[in-house]
């Protein structure tokens, strides 16, 4: 059995935006780094990825790959007859090609190209190429808390977030190397870039928050998770902000027979830590959002022990 | 003449659904307008206008090849031509079909020279429609949860949001489309016949970093971009966005402070603007008088 195999992965979704999973994340690399924890910190959420501006790097060692996992068509002008067979026959179920009338030949849009390859496998005359576009960036670094981060970035208008997920876990995966934890910064939504999140890892937090929106979405997310049969605890995020919904998350929690982590309740002290770019462990040890989250934080070691 | 704005930002959470719900309510009291929820993952418009979804939308499939044993050849055709490798084939067996790796391309059943290939309808999601008040129309894209064709989900909404305007006697002067998080297909395919993406940030060097990924996008897509703060008091950290809004051209339309109040009402799904028109005190609102000067803006 290999160091990776022995690795516990753990990712943090919320389904809602903004319901604080960067910061939590952040926050629980800070403690398990503080508790001599070998740990890798991932961010999945390649559309906007954040976990990397709370921590600074040591940026001699920042490596940057390029990646290039998006296909999309491009028409080969001197071979295109004109024939027009590519619009009548409706080659293309993604609406990426209309005709110049004109050139009297096709045009690619290349937003909506998914590169399929119908184009260039039906046109009789061979006249679409698929190429490989860069898609994304994979970013690779120490942070100055000692333990390795890794992050995606896509590139804007390459289209491929689920699969730029993937090939950041498998990175990831990869440069671990005796680490005993992954922590795993997900992306907002419930769809293909938190599925490729969450399909293989150990264990899921999800972030609540006590306000009828981030229920409802973290409830879809757990459609999701259940899917998967994952095992999953929920964070109450921002808890005092409403005492209402904080009860409604306790019921559906209770209802359900779900694992409750803990409360977070409101801090000034994260935005200012965010401002600051540091996690809330670093920026503000003491204050009330960060014994919380080592409360949390136990919580969740106990959960996963009983995993193992 | 119809205007369409697009509510962007980034970030999760900075408030896009409160500033499109915000600025629709207060558009429609002159205003013919229609909003379009395409967070399909997470659509919240509803929530906010403290309207229920009842019962199913209408609903919006995709295909998925379904195999016919008994007329395929064997022959590979299908699978060799799928490039998301969603068909998989053994030796003299008929193709299996991995479905998550589907995009509906069509391309297997157009290759196939043996009728063993049939288009079978697969549903994703639902499309609503409803009438907030006589001015307000609000189309809602709702994704069943595990299914991932989002992109293809929000063109459908947005086609049929498009048709109903074009169909209404008198037609509609705005179009709000509030969209998902993130900078990828869905946001791309909700921003793509926009005529001005409205982006709102949070003052954070988080809120900052998605900003500019955002003007990127809009840039990308030849849309004019403009950025609203929200929580613009909640830490001091505007200079970083003012430069990004001179670096970008995008204007600073409105600063939205942070409040108790709307963090109340938002819970409780109730319209801030209602209650302060009830009262008479709209005017003078700190948070309503920014969503006024946008609308100002918007107007002119």
């Amino acid at each position: 059995m290999n160091q990776s195999e022995k690795m516990v992965k753990i990712a943090i979704v919320s389904g809602k935006g903004g319901v604080g999973k960067t910061s939590f994340c952040g926050a629980i690399a800070s403690i398990l780094a503080e508790q001599k924890n070998a740990l890798i910190a991932v961010d999945c959420d390649v559309d906007a990825p954040n976990l990397a501006l709370l921590f600074s790097m040591k940026e001699q060692q920042t490596e940057d790959i390029i990646v290039r996992a998006t296909e999309k068509a491009r028409l080969l002008p001197d071979q295109c007859t004109g024939c027009k067979a590519c619009i009548d026959e409706k080659y293309c179920t993604f609406g990426a090609l209309s005709w110049d009338i004109s050139s009297q030949r096709p045009l690619i849009d290349p937003f909506s190209c998914e590169g399929c390859g119908a184009c260039s496998v039906l046109c009789r005359n061979e006249a679409f190429m698929i190429d490989q576009v860069e898609s994304g960036h994979i970013f690779y670094s120490r942070t100055t808390e000692g333990f390795p981060l890794v992050f995606g970035e896509t590139i804007i208008g390459a289209s491929t977030s689920g699969k730029l997920v993937r090939d950041v876990k498998e990175f990831a995966v990869t440069n671990a190397h005796d680490s005993r934890f992954m922590i795993i910064d997900g992306p907002p939504g419930i769809g293909c870039p938190v599925i490729a999140t969450i399909s293989d890892v150990d264990y899921v937090v999800v972030m609540m928050e006590p306000f009828p929106t981030a229920f409802h979405d973290a409830s879809r997310l757990i459609e999701v998770i259940n899917r998967f049969n994952l095992p999953f605890g929920i964070v109450i995020n921002r808890c005092d902000a409403w005492s209402e919904g904080r009860k409604n998350i306790l019921d559906f929690i209770k209802a359900n027979d779900y694992t409750h982590l803990g409360d977070i309740p409101i801090d000034l002290s994260i935005p200012r830590s965010i401002v600051n770019m540091q996690s809330i462990i670093a920026y503000s040890p003491d204050c009330v959002a960060s014994r919380s989250i080592r409360t949390i934080y136990q919580n969740l070691m106990e959960e996963i022990d009983l995993l193992r | 003449m119809q205007k369409i704005i697009g509510i962007s930002g980034g970030k999760g959470g900075t408030g896009k659904t409160f500033v499109a719900t915000n600025l629709a309510i207060m558009l429609a009291e002159n205003h013919r307008v229609l909003l379009a929820d395409a967070d399909v993952e997470n659509p919240n418009v509803s929530i906010l206008l403290n309207e229920k979804l009842e019962g199913n939308g209408q609903v919006v499939s995709s295909f998925i090849p379904k195999i016919i044993p008994e007329n395929c050849i064997f022959c590979g055709t299908c699978a060799n031509a799928c490039r998301y490798h969603a068909l998989f084939q053994m030796k003299m067996k008929s193709p299996v079909l991995i479905e998550p790796l589907c995009r509906s391309c069509e391309l297997c059943m157009k290759v196939c020279t043996s009728s063993a290939i049939e288009s079978e309808q697969h549903a994703i999601g639902e499309i609503f429609r409803y009438e907030k008040d006589s001015n307000l129309t609000v189309f809602v894209g709702r994704l069943f949860p595990g299914e991932t064709k989002t992109p293809r989900l929000i063109s459908k909404m947005l086609e049929q949001a498009r048709e109903d305007t074009a169909r209404s006697s008198n037609g509609y002067d705005f179009m709000i489309v509030d969209c998902a998080p993130g900078a990828h297909c869905d946001v791309e395919k909700a921003l793509k016949d926009t005529d001005e993406v409205y982006c709102v940030t949070e003052p954070t060097p988080l809120g900052a970093h998605d900003l500019k990924r955002t003007l990127e996008l809009a840039r990308f897509l030849n849309k004019p971009a403009k950025i609203i703060i929200n929580r613009a008091d909640m830490v001091e950290y505007s200079t970083p966005i003012e430069l990004i809004s001179k670096e970008w051209g995008a204007d600073i339309i409105a600063r939205i402070p942070l409040s108790r109040e709307v963090m109340e009402t938002y819970a409780r799904g109730e319209s801030l603007y209602y209650i302060h028109k009830a009262k008479a005190d709209h005017l003078d609102h700190p948070v309503l008088k920014e969503f006024s000067k946008i609308i100002e803006m918007m107007e002119s």
